[in-house]
């Protein structure tokens, strides 16, 4: 027999040899069908859900609020939450009667601002009426 | 004898799938039937290449689950069989990598070599040809097993292609992603390794 392998044999070698990886693949009906319900299966488990899109959605507003809390300047310091949750003390400041007046003098004698001027006037009337008044019970209690 | 299942196959017109999955809207039935017209010739593949019952069977089921799960990247430019190809190929060649960098096959690779071999002759069908005829084809058959599994990962893929799954160049070009002339110039060296070997055989007789 020759040593050359002429492309008929070739040919044919290949043949039985592709009709040996047919064989070596032929299984019975119930393989096939024992592996297309395991494939059926498996596809089933991995159908596109709405719950991850959910969850995501969850997620992502979770971390929107969170975003907004963390960054620096938007969230308001321990000094300004206290200004914002307490209303103004005002304090009171202790003056006595006596300085009040005295006060008050000190600013009508000090020269008046144009809008105290009608209070001016009035206090004016108000002091030559008093002196009016002394001179005439003055003059009856000398009669 | 066994029934063959890769021309009659593949001839089948895949049409309506094949726009429901560019529509991206594969229903179970719809899936279900890809998986009927293809399962044979994915599992076939899938032997050839790895040579494990097994392994051939789990990469069958994911090779369909993984075109399911990305039935939405396919664009019709090839046929669902050469799409289907493609991603079988691409998970034989994740097994092999991740195989190779096994432990177990250093330890276990002297008894595997004795192991595989033997059932070779056992693979050939029986027709109605004379007894030497059949033992012939056995032993020739034997002995292609034995130079592909000896072939590079890519010589083996483009042998197994085009000698048991009968692709055209174009097609093993598009299944593989490789150029047409890299298909056949992998394809002429593997045919070489095999004539080489099958030539060893028949000086050894």
């Amino acid at each position: 027999m020759a040593d050359e392998f002429d492309d008929k044999d070739l040919k044919g070698s290949l043949n039985a040899w592709r009709e040996s990886a047919d064989k070596q693949a032929d299984r019975q009906d119930w393989f096939w069908a024992r592996q297309r319900a395991l494939i059926s299966s498996r596809a089933q488990e991995i159908q596109p859900s709405r719950v991850p899109a959910l969850a995501w959605a969850g997620i992502a507003a979770t971390l929107a609020v969170g975003a907004a809390l963390i960054i620096p300047g938007q969230k308001p310091g321990p000094d300004q939450q206290a200004t914002l949750s307490k209303p103004p003390v005002v304090v009171a400041k202790a003056v006595s009667d006596s300085d009040l007046m005295q006060e008050v003098e000190e600013t009508m004698n000090s020269g008046v601002p144009d809008a105290l001027q009608p209070a001016s006037t009035l206090q004016q009337e108000m002091e030559r009426a008093y002196s009016g008044t002394t001179a005439k019970k003055t003059k009856e209690n000398m009669q | 004898m066994s029934q063959k299942v890769g021309m009659a196959d593949s001839v089948i017109p895949l049409a309506g799938v094949q726009d429901k999955l560019n529509s991206t809207v594969l229903t179970a039935e719809d899936f279900d039937e890809l998986v009927l017209r293809n399962q044979k010739r994915i599992f076939r593949l899938l032997m050839s290449l790895l040579r494990d019952e097994d392994t051939a069977d789990t990469l069958t089921q994911e090779c369909f689950l993984k075109a399911y799960k990305k039935r939405a990247s396919f664009r019709g430019e090839s046929s669902v069989d050469t799409w289907l190809y493609r991603i079988a190929v691409n998970l034989a060649r994740d097994y092999q990598r991740s195989k190779r960098q096994g432990f177990w096959k250093k330890m276990f690779s002297a008894t595997a070599e004795t192991e595989d071999e033997t059932p070779l002759l056992e693979t050939v069908a029986h027709d109605g040809s004379n007894a030497e005829q059949q033992l012939l084809a056995r032993e020739e058959a034997a002995q292609v097993w034995y130079a592909v599994k000896r072939l590079s990962d890519n010589q083996r893929e483009v042998f197994v292609l085009r000698y048991s799954e009968e692709l055209s160049l174009d097609e093993i070009a598009r299944a593989l992603d490789m150029q047409l002339g890299t298909v056949k110039s992998h394809l002429n060296r593997a045919l070489t390794a095999v004539r080489k070997r099958l030539e060893e055989h028949r000086r050894g007789r």
